[in-house]
């Protein structure tokens, strides 16, 4: 378990990211779901549930979404039901239990940046943005790549009602996904990112150009682009064979249903 | 029948559900040291040198044991009636580690902080050997797990730890190539099953003081207290009498807590520093030390002659033992006796493998006990031959089905098939799945098949000519009684079993019967609860305990009321004579009882053992639902018919078939076990473990058939473990007919599945 | 370090290690229907209310629930002893051990959504994992319990 000596409650998101830059080995605690999975002992922890950064709101262009927000917030939150049909309650209820997501925040799920999240491809089909205290605002594609300690303090979700897509494929309904992805169709085209493969959720360019060239008859053509862009490897949940097999048809499915998107 | 057949609420219900103190580590004093263990990073190793200074000197360290501290007595941890069939192989810390995972250290502190603290100060040099991860490549394998010399065998089991070979059966009637050169068809295939965990919510814990009169009290999580006993007393050298165990309600077990786990390392603590010490495992260590289910590579071979008679079954395995070979043996051949006599038309089989030992984590027992492992390959066998030979597999099953009165090759000279409904069983089961009137293969829409498969099964009801229980039922000095027994109540309501067939025995209500067990100082001996015994043999040495004070109650009325007792009518609370001139109550009779110089506390005692072990009978339909584009099952509904004899209580016989079909679940599609190459079990937490969720299994439908069973009391048979033995076989043949996908190895993922699609 | 903690309506000082789970709290304080049965946020044993919402007490750090009001089933002991009822009498309590845990959940969604159907209650309870009963009887009490409540 996660054992730590001392805890900082900064009170501000100026005193949290001035400790986080001063402490920079010490663990940030958002939603601590699984703080006891370490086996280190840390001087310290900064713990940000004092930040004031649990909120949804809902402006004119668009709904941010702080980043202590839970994912049960997002489930619940009533705007988000019907917002693109349900994607961000569909993309955070399959995780694991109620509990855990009450527990776990939007911004330690989106900052974890871990390849099996499902919530990150569905945040890249929605064009979504973060904004860090010292970056400021950065399309989340972006913030993938990021690499400096900065707090980040809301995820930021365009109003835009565009066909979008997610899924997630899972052994059993308590694991992690062994692939996810996600898609979506507007003016520039098609965009479908494949995640968890087990790498971070990247955007299946040539695939898309081909079909955003080609239109949907190009599709079997399409998929078979996938592996020249996008690598895959087997882990603990599944083979790299299997999981790139997976992807073509996953590609399709979620193409098919932005495309009858009504 | 005034109380068998009844659903009452489990007698423990109230407590256990409130949040009172009723677990082992709730009763743990505050005092009591806690005891942590170091483990062996390496799969096989020796200690060279290993130095405990520095973590000694952390505050609040009281003690560091290690291999050079502990007695030199090899015991098992298997909790079997003595002399066990498992080879006595283990120490309570031993030089060589064999496994990841294993004991190297025992630190000993005033909390569990101050130990966690020093055990990374403990410095350990190893001389690593090459692991043997493989158990097809154990027997012969330069590395020798057990080059010990002092290992022992009670008597020969076929074991050669020379050769890393911890038993071996072979069991071969008829000639079966001269019988397959004369079949028509004939199916052969290889199967593979993981060793799966358990996983009781409860993990393993203990602690240990000391009384009153410097005797050693141990406290733990168990189904075996006796067998525990025993062990202890071994390995410490003390006489039995010098110890008492007992079981607080326990959070399962599932055949976990009937091999010994933590309860050596308090009793060896707390007798050293006559100090009170506890241990509880956390969840990794649950699942990573303590034992688990054999995996199996079946090879087999089933031939049938165009008549459609099954000739021959011959089941070929390697075992994997691990690293001790706890439940070895008898978890191989139980799988024998619990399989293959099914189908007894037969003119030759053979049932046959080597137990090899690895360095894995050592094989135990789990609900099933090996029925569960060779009924996976032989019934997904049976499908596959019905496939072949292009008829029903039901119909297929029937035919070849063991009839009561019959005998079969597989059995014991002279033993035959006493009781059984197992044609109404299926008949039922085929009702509840609609199965004649359906296809068992249907489209879905473009993406999903469905299917529907089934699968057979039997078990026993104890060990029979071994396991014995004892039972003593009192009639206490106010007319109420209590029963005292050793088997252990592990949350499947054998308490109350137990308290239904005594009531009915006396024609009591329950709430004049408290049920009190597992507390080694109290109770008669048993062996525990294991081997589907407790409601079969336990409760018919009740039965027996019941009719003797039953007896002796009527004596004491007769002369108090000076009638002939075989005049009198007695219904557990009161008597009365015929003409209803003489009545009186055990409430007026017990006090006089209990004082006066003839004065005669009554209480009745028997001893039960079975010659046989009566087969429970189970029938499973599964119907599932295939994703083409990811090979992903869905369980969608499982009709289950069991004939388990008697029904004693009909929600509990519910609840438990309820149960055993769903971990058959989480066997047949989602737990996996998976070690890296260095032999680190990297399933060893529920993160990757993957036990069912409530999402993950479908719908349960259950029913019984009653057969009566004539050698025990009322009719019994067994529950505990034959519900478990259908899921996987039952599934494995829904996807097969599904899709045509045949997946030969366990947990069927989906990537094996979508594999197997492709192959097909 | 030392806190004030509310558990069940009552304000108690509680002297703490910094990096304490709840769960750990809670047990020292004699709460034995928290209990410990995995440590990875996966089986639900451990639940108990933040505010009314059910969380996993294993990964709560026990400094954050300074200010917030925490229950367990201790605290909900009338509704708890219905459910019980209602599980006892379908043989649903097994080993127990795993079922207070879901108790919290099931009584959680009997407050807020009372009109849950079967899917409804399978999901919110999927945190809550079983080894002993298989779930059915579980489905089968619970319905008991809100038919019960809304009558």
């Amino acid at each position: 378990m996660l054992m730590f000596m001392q805890v900082q409650q900064p009170k501000t998101v100026e005193e949290a990211h001035a400790l986080m830059v001063k402490q920079k080995m010490a663990p940030i605690l958002a939603g601590g779901c699984w703080t006891r999975l370490g086996n280190r002992k840390w001087p310290m922890v900064i713990d940000l549930s004092e930040l004031g950064l649990r909120y949804i709101e809902e402006e004119d262009t668009e709904y941010r979404i702080g980043a202590m927000a839970t994912q049960r917030d997002v489930e619940v939150y009533e705007p988000f039901k019907t917002f693109c049909r349900g994607v961000l309650p569909k993309a955070v209820k399959d995780i694991l239990g109620v509990q855990f997501r009450s527990m776990a925040t939007m911004g330690g799920s989106v900052a974890a940046k871990f390849g099996f999240s499902d919530i990150i491809p569905a945040l890249l089909a929605l064009r979504a943005e973060v904004r860090l205290f010292e970056a400021g605002r950065m399309p989340i594609e972006q913030y993938l790549t990021y690499g400096t300690r900065d707090l980040l303090l809301e995820i930021i979700v365009p109003k835009q009602e565009v066909p979008v897509a997610i899924e997630a494929l899972r052994k059993s309904t308590s694991d992690f996904p062994y692939l996810t992805g996600s898609a979506r169709l507007d003016d520039q085209g098609y965009s479908v990112y494949i995640g968890c493969r087990p790498g971070k959720p990247a955007l299946a360019t040539k695939a898309c150009q081909m079909i955003n060239e080609n239109g949907l008859g190009a599709l079997d053509e399409a998929v078979t682009l996938i592996q020249e862009e996008l690598s895959f490897q087997s882990n603990s949940h599944a083979g790299a064979e299997y999981r790139l097999e997976m992807a073509k048809n996953m590609f399709k499915r979620l193409v098919k249903e932005v495309a009858q998107w009504k | 029948m005034k109380h068998l057949g009844k659903s009452y609420k489990k007698t423990d219900s109230t407590t256990i559900l409130s949040g009172k103190a009723a677990y082992t580590e709730d009763f743990i004093p505050s005092n009591a040291l806690c005891i942590k263990v170091l483990r062996s990073p390496h799969a096989f190793a020796k200690i060279v040198d290993i130095n405990i200074e520095a973590a000694l000197k952390v505050p609040g360290v009281e003690a560091i044991y290690t291999y050079k501290d502990v007695p030199q007595t090899r015991f098992t941890l298997a909790g079997q009636s003595y002399p066990e069939p498992s080879a006595y192989d283990m120490l309570i810390l031993d030089q060589v580690v064999r496994y990841v995972g294993d004991e190297v250290a025992l630190v000993v502190a005033v909390d569990e902080r101050s130990a966690l603290k020093a055990m990374p100060l403990i410095k350990v040099k190893y001389e690593v050997y090459e692991p043997v991860l493989d158990m097809h490549t154990a027997i012969d394998h330069p590395s020798i797990i057990h080059a010990e010399d002092d290992l022992h065998y009670n008597f020969p089991v076929g074991g050669d730890p020379k050769r890393n070979i911890a038993c071996s059966y072979s069991h071969v009637v008829g000639d079966l190539e001269a019988e397959l050169a004369k079949c028509d068809y004939v199916v052969e295939e290889s199967y593979f099953d993981q060793a799966t965990l358990q996983s009781a919510m409860e993990t393993f814990r203990t602690f240990a003081t000391i009384d009153q009169f410097n005797r050693l009290v141990i406290t733990s999580s168990t189904q075996v207290p006796f067998h525990i006993r025993r062990h202890v007393a071994r390995a410490l050298g003390i006489s039995a009498a010098q110890i008492r165990v007992i079981k607080p309600r326990i959070g399962g077990g599932f055949g976990s807590k009937q091999t010994g786990c933590t309860e050596m390392f308090p009793a060896f603590v707390t007798w050293k520093l006559k100090k009170p010490s506890y241990i509880v495992y956390d969840r990794h260590e649950a699942n990573n030390c303590s034992t688990s289910r054999h995996a199996r590579d079946w090879k087999i071979r089933v031939g049938a002659t165009k008549d459609g008679i099954i000739q021959v079954i011959d089941m070929v395995a390697v075992s994997d033992a691990g690293a001790h070979g706890s439940h070895a043996l008898t978890t191989f051949t139980a799988g024998e006796h619990k399989s293959l006599p099914l189908y007894n038309k037969t003119k030759a089989i053979r049932y046959e493998s080597n137990v090899v030992y690895t360095n894995h984590m050592p094989g135990g027992a789990f609900r099933g006990y090996g029925a569960t492992e060779a009924l996976w390959p032989l019934e997904c066998a049976i499908t596959k031959l019905a496939h072949t030979m292009g008829v029903d597999e039901i119909e297929l099953r029937l035919k070849n089905l063991i009839g009561v009165g019959e005998t079969a090759q597989s059995f014991h000279p002279g033993e035959v098939l006493a009781s059984g409904l197992l044609k109404e069983a299926i008949q039922k089961a085929k009702e509840m799945s609609n199965w004649d009137n359906r296809p068992k293969s249907w489209k879905i829409d473009d993406r999903h098949m469905g299917g529907l498969g089934v699968a057979l099964a039997f078990q026993g009801s104890g060990i029979a000519n071994i396991d014995s229980a004892s039972v003593e039922v009192r009639m206490l000095d106010d007319g109420t009684y209590m029963l005292f027994t050793g088997s252990t109540d592990m949350g499947q309501g054998s308490n109350t079993a137990l308290a239904q067939i005594a009531c009915e025995t006396l024609g009591c209500p329950m709430d004049m019967m408290v049920v009190y067990e597992a507390d080694t100082d109290v109770v008669p001996f048993d062996p525990g609860s294991y081997a589907s015994s407790t409601t079969y043999v336990t409760g018919t040495a009740t039965k027996l305990a019941c009719d003797e004070l039953k007896e002796k109650i009527l004596q004491e009325f007769g002369r108090i009321l000076e009638v002939d007792p075989s005049t009198l009518s007695f219904d557990g609370e009161k008597v009365w004579t015929e003409d209803g001139s003489k009545t009186m109550t055990t409430k007026e009779l017990a006090p006089k009882l209990v004082s006066g110089p003839k004065g005669h506390y009554l209480s009745g005692m028997a001893t039960w053992g079975s010659q046989t072990s009566p087969p429970p009978f189970m029938v499973g339909i599964a119907e599932v639902k295939v994703d083409l584009e990811t090979g992903k099952v869905t369980p969608e509904n499982y009709y289950a018919v069991v004939d388990c004899g008697t029904v004693v209580n009909r929600n509990l016989a519910t609840v438990q078939t309820e149960g055993g079909v769903v971990q058959g679940i989480g066997m047949a599609l989602y737990e996996e076990i998976r070690y890296s190459s260095r032999g680190v079990l990297e399933t060893n937490n529920f993160m990757h473990y993957k036990l069912p969720t409530r999402l993950d299994i479908g719908n349960i439908h259950v029913d019984f058939v009653e057969s009566y069973e004539p050698t025990g009391a009322y009719g019994i048979k067994s529950i505990g473990e034959v519900v478990i033995n259908t899921s996987c076989p039952a599934i494995q043949g829904a996807i097969l007919n599904a899709t045509g996908a045949e997946v030969t190895t366990l947990p069927m993922i989906p990537e094996r599945v979508y594999k197997a699609l492709q192959n097909k | 370090m030392e806190i004030m903690l509310q558990v069940n309506g009552v304000k108690r000082k509680v002297l703490i290690e910094t990096d304490e789970m709840l769960l750990e709290t809670l047990r020292n304080l004699g709460f034995y229907s928290v209990r410990c049965g995995c440590d990875t946020t996966n089986c639900g044993l451990c639940t108990v209310w933040v505010d009314g919402d059910p969380m996993l007490s294993c990964a709560y750090p026990t400094f954050r629930a300074v200010g917030h009001e925490i229950t367990t089933l201790e605290g909900v002991a009338e509704e708890a002893a219905h459910l019980a009822d209602c599980l006892a009498e379908e043989g649903a309590d097994q080993c127990g051990y795993c079922t207070t845990g879901m108790m919290m959940s099931a009584i959680a969604l009997s407050r807020k959504y009372p009109n849950a159907t079967d899917e409804e209650i399978k999901a919110y309870l999927n945190n809550n994992l079983c080894r002993c009963t298989g779930y059915e009887s579980h489905m089968r009490g619970i319905r008991k319990f809100l038919g019960g409540k809304t009558l």
